[in-house]
């Protein structure tokens, strides 16, 4: 099943959303304007908005209210990506130039945090102090997170701990933060929100981890970009972390650097393939689902949890 | 006087103390503090009856704000170290997150919208700098000013007492346009010299660096001309600063003296 089709009794309020989101970006400059709808129609999975309004239906839902959150927080994912990519140098993302491609950098930095600024502008409508402050710890944990992922880069000692900590931070915690938010938004009670929390947590790391996989297992077209880039750029993740386990891999992984060519990366990323590496990164994604899909059954049934249900298992086994 | 001084002197460690990363600061260019607008925020919460801890908190939170969209500045497609540019990004969302954060958790949800609101209009002015969108010199000098000044006056308009007036802005213009002038002339670029050379070429774009001397003569009369006459309007209107102090008396009497008149300097010379 296609990933919209899990949650089609939400398409006209997806489409709000969609309508919103273009109405939100309006600047004086007509340029400003045009970089920052450039990154909105890129498309995207939209996954953040479709998760604050399925963890909105365990409550008051109001899509007049809700649509503030779901805007709010794929705004500051989208401020985010257009900062990343002055931050990696990247010229395409989903196949499309980048704003600091199509302009500069630092016509990125200012539509990034232009849009950053909308977007918490539209979130003070609403009134719930938790969610400000839910929402600002994410942000901050966020950008700690990455600056932590720099200073791991190339550095080959470090253990599985320290990965689970940054992709918790990377990825995990704004999907957290969406579908709590969400259930906020919709005045859920606390012991509900605070379970919404965790299944968005145990969601995004195992999204994180198969996004490390498919690193490894995609093909150059599959990616976009050839594969093992993570680890040529010092990234060190969950495959190459099991596969260090093996002291001749760890060796061979050890001498990774900026420069190699993309035959000496090709023949350790087959090292790291053959070594079981990537079926225990599996496995470990395996477990952050089932502690996801676990959560769910404490919580009542209705529509939403089918939804976030089969759409757990859908990025926790996707192939692409 | 002493009190201001003491007061910004405080506030300006607190700053010091959030911006400061160790990490960051060892590759990353050391983020500057504009102490000129932390002395107009001390200057006006110093006339509001409110607790210290929430003026200082307010402060701080725009103190961070202004400081992380001063770090995005240091961005360029020149930076020859990897590492010092995506650092400078990130130190720049951090210091961003980080007044989200002061404000939120002091559960102050409308200065929040005031000042992302200000953040927005910032950026709307830069990017009309940056890209030359301004079609005469008028347009531009309001450009600059509202991008060096909307933060602030979002903030003061915040609590409607009519603390803000143009003349504040002025100030903040014409230390932009010193500083403009003094990075022209010590690497023969600046973006408000370029926006201002395209506009009296008539739109077309010419290199800075390209000039020839009567171009570039021509063109530091024009902005010598500008400094001039914002430098006039805050002398005649200095008595028009809801919150002056001393403190602030004497950095903007600084501040000014930093600009001899284009004519007086022609006299002097000639």
């Amino acid at each position: 099943m296609k990933l919209k089709m899990m949650y089609s009794f939400l398409n006209s309020d997806i489409n709000i959303i969609e309508k919103e989101l273009g109405e939100t970006i309006q600047a004086r400059s007509l340029l400003l304007k045009q970089a920052s709808m450039h990154t909105l129609q890129a498309g995207g999975k939209r996954i953040r908005p479709v998760f604050v309004l399925l963890a909105g239906k365990y409550g008051d839902y109001d899509i007049n209210v809700m649509k503030n959150v779901a805007v709010a927080l794929e705004l500051i994912h989208m401020a985010s990506l257009v900062h990343d990519d002055v931050i990696d140098d990247a010229d395409l993302r989903r196949g499309q130039p980048t704003v600091k491609a199509k302009w500069d950098s630092q016509t990125a930095m200012y539509t990034g945090d232009f849009v950053f600024a909308l977007a918490l502008k539209l979130m003070t409508n609403i009134k719930n102090p938790e969610a400000h402050k839910i929402l600002a710890n994410t942000m901050v944990e966020v950008t700690v997170g990455e600056i932590q992922q720099i200073k791991d880069k190339y550095r080959f000692n470090q253990n599985l701990r320290d990965y689970l900590r940054r992709i918790k931070r990377k990825t995990a915690l704004l999907i957290a933060a969406s579908c709590q938010l969400g259930a906020i938004a919709a005045n859920v009670e606390e012991s509900v929100h605070k379970k919404l929390y965790l299944f968005g947590y145990f969601v995004g790391m195992s999204y994180q981890i198969i996004d490390d996989i498919l690193d490894f297992t995609g093909t150059e077209k599959e990616l976009g970009k050839p594969a093992g880039g993570d680890l040529l750029q010092g990234n060190i993740t969950a495959p190459a972390l099991f596969a260090m386990e093996n002291k001749e891999i760890k060796k061979a992984i050890e001498t990774v650097h900026e420069n190699m060519t993309a035959a000496e990366i090709a023949k350790i990323i087959t090292l790291i393939k053959q070594s079981g590496a990537i079926a225990k990164s599996v496995a470990l994604s395996d477990q952050y689902l089932d502690k996801a899909l676990r959560i769910l059954d404490e919580l009542p049934d209705n529509k939403a949890k089918k939804a976030l249900r089969d759409i757990a298992k859908f990025i926790g086994r996707r192939k692409f | 006087m002493q009190e201001i001084r003491q007061k910004f002197t405080c506030m300006k460690g607190k700053v010091e103390k959030y911006v400061f990363n160790n990490y960051l600061l060892k590759h990353i260019e050391t983020p500057i503090i504009d102490e000129d607008k932390l002395l107009i925020l001390v200057s006006i919460t110093d006339l509001l009856e409110l607790p210290i801890a929430k003026l200082e908190n307010y402060t701080l939170s725009t103190m961070l704000i202004q400081t992380a969209l001063d770090t995005h500045e240091h961005i360029s497609e020149k930076t020859d170290n990897e590492k010092s540019r995506q650092l400078t990004v990130l130190a720049g969302d951090y210091y961003s997150g980080l007044y989200y954060k002061l404000l939120a958790d002091s559960e102050e949800i409308m200065m929040i919208k005031t000042l992302s609101n200000g953040v927005k209009e910032v950026n709307e002015h830069k990017i009309a700098v940056y890209h030359k969108e301004s079609d005469n010199l008028e347009n531009l000098m309001n450009n600059i000013k509202s991008l060096e000044s909307a933060l602030l006056k979002n903030f003061a308009n915040y609590f409607q007492l009519d603390l803000w007036n143009e003349q504040t802005a002025n100030i903040l213009l014409f230390k932009r346009l010193l500083a403009e002038k003094k990075q022209y002339v010590q690497r023969k670029w600046s973006i408000v010299f370029e926006a201002i050379m395209h506009i009296i070429n008539s739109h077309d774009d010419v290199h800075l660096s390209e000039l020839t001397d009567k171009q570039q003569s021509h063109l530091i009369n024009v902005y010598d001309q500008l400094l001039d006459r914002t430098k006039q309007t805050i002398e005649d209107g200095m008595n028009k600063i809801p919150f002056l102090n001393e403190f602030l008396e004497s950095r903007i009497g600084f501040l000014v003296k930093q600009h001899q008149p284009y004519v007086k300097t022609f006299l002097e010379e000639g």
